[in-house]
């Protein structure tokens, strides 16, 4: 009995002992680059109006140590495991940077949430989720099964998102988006689209996006079903192409068969002056096209 | 890579040859005569003690031989296997473009070298990631098969080409995207 307490009481102590709290702070440059670096566990980032990087949060079971090194424009965060440990608990990152800063994240199973950040950001992550906001510089997020959600907020900004079982939900984002999935759902809201780019395998595609003058947008899906609501006026010339899918058409003429003997579906129209471009293909995918 | 060079039907292959080595093997004459005069003397006195163990000896000779060839065929084809559900990604279908048309070696070139180290690579990852990897490759490479399929029905199709570069492109960007990305994760024994 006593031998049980004190192995008890020695598990106490060591996971009193892993579980440590975080508390760093450097001075940094206001547009500086800041990595960080966390395999499991969660990672928290958000813009604030001082030029210094600060850490918080709390280091896993089985994490060895933080290593946090801030060499002027860039700044370095990062949980390091012992080489011999197999299993580690997740850490909790909650990290401030100058809302100009840089931002590159990777992680395995983290998720990441990112707020305020203006400066252009890359993040990835394996299998966990990433929620960050588009203020101005590009944002670039790779998962292989994480879900992404981003939001703009009145910014023209370059957009790719890159998954590969991820769902997508974007909302109110402006500029160019580029997005690549495979069995991943896309969500997409947006008015003001300069360029919209969505290619899925497998995956079905919702959007409701606006396009500017000479905008273009293009879908393409193999199985996915693709639909498209245009917001706003219509000044675009369309292509629209299936080979086994079928085509729904709000405005504009019918489809029609591309030949009596062999499969297909198209539809080409001009609405307006035909200054945009709107291309949909897919080969087994049934496509939508509605107008505001 | 022909039919008969790929891992499931080359291995199907060596454990059905194996299996059909014989269990034991009756030489064509009785050697043991033979062997008794050699021995000589002691031999002759040996032998009627040992007669029954001297008859089997030529069998047991040839089934040991028999085990050691089904052992090496077994350990052949164990060793050459790829990692457990990963033969698929290590050995894709040559990458056509409807009948008669392929992406030339260099594409099949770097689309192998791809798919190795992704198989490795997969390795670093969570199973179950692993598994989504692998389930969304073989999705497109469904689709590369279905739309290949549809051109050799209807060759020219510029719909169906363009379907099948893109999903190509896919896949290549599947491929080196997970690799890059598994390939900053720390390896299962360093988390």
């Amino acid at each position: 009995m006593k031998r049980m307490m004190l192995s008890l009481t020695l598990l106490v102590a060591c996971y009193a002992v892993a579980a440590e709290s975080i508390d760093e702070i450097a001075d940094v440059h206001p547009r500086g680059e800041v990595e960080v670096s966390n395999v499991a566990g969660t990672v928290t980032v958000e813009g604030w109006d001082r030029d210094q990087v600060k850490v918080g949060g709390e280091l896993g079971r089985g994490a060895e140590r933080l290593e946090f090194r801030a060499d002027g424009r860039h700044t370095l965060v990062k949980v390091i495991y012992p080489k011999s440990s197999r299993r580690s608990g997740g850490t909790d990152l909650v990290i401030r940077v100058p809302v100009g800063s840089r931002l590159s994240v990777n992680a395995v199973s983290a998720d990441i949430e990112v707020t305020g950040v203006e400066g252009a950001q890359r993040l990835q992550s394996v299998s966990g989720n990433v929620t960050t906001e588009a203020r101005g510089e590009d944002v670039r997020i790779e998962t292989v099964s994480g879900d992404l959600s981003l939001r703009g907020h009145g910014d023209p900004v370059l957009v790719s998102i890159t998954t590969v079982s991820g769902d997508v939900d974007l909302r109110d984002l402006q500029g160019e988006v580029n997005v690549q999935s495979v069995t991943g759902d896309v969500d997409l809201d947006s008015r003001e689209l300069e360029r919209l780019r969505i290619r899925t395998t497998n995956g079905d595609v919702e959007a409701r996006a606006g396009m500017t003058d000479r905008g273009s947008i293009e879908m393409e899906a193999i199985n996915g079903d693709l639909r498209l609501d245009i917001l706003g006026a219509v000044d675009a010339e369309f292509d629209i192409e299936t080979f086994n899918g079928s085509i729904r058409n709000d405005f504009g003429p019918e489809p029609r068969r591309k030949s009596q003997y062999q499969p297909g579906t198209t539809l080409r129209f001009t609405e307006g002056e035909g200054n945009g471009r709107v291309r949909i293909k897919t080969l087994n995918g049934g496509i939508t096209l509605r107008g505001d | 890579m022909t039919d008969d060079n790929k891992p499931g039907v080359r291995e199907n292959g060596l454990l059905a040859a194996a299996r059909d080595l014989p269990r034991e093997v009756t030489p064509e004459r009785d050697l043991w005569p033979e062997i008794q005069a050699r021995l000589g003397e002691r031999g002759q006195e040996a032998a009627p003690a040992s007669e029954p163990r001297a008859k089997a000896w030529p069998i047991r000779f040839a089934a040991a031989a028999a085990l050691v060839a089904a052992t090496a065929l077994v350990t052949l084809s164990l060793v050459e296997r790829p990692a457990p559900g990963t033969a698929g990604l290590v050995s894709p279908e040559p990458a056509m473009f409807g009948a008669g048309y392929d992406l030339g070696a260099k594409h099949q070139l770097v689309r192998a070298n791809l798919s190795e180290d992704l198989a490795r690579h997969l390795e670093a990852l969570p199973p179950e990631t692993a598994a989504v990897v692998e389930r969304n490759l073989a999705q497109i490479r469904a689709a590369v098969a279905e739309i290949n399929q549809a051109l050799e029905k209807d060759p020219g199709n510029i719909l169906l080409e363009q379907l099948l570069m893109a999903a190509y492109q896919d896949e290549m960007e599947v491929l080196s995207n997970v690799n890059r990305m598994a390939g900053a994760v720390p390896s299962r024994n360093e988390i």
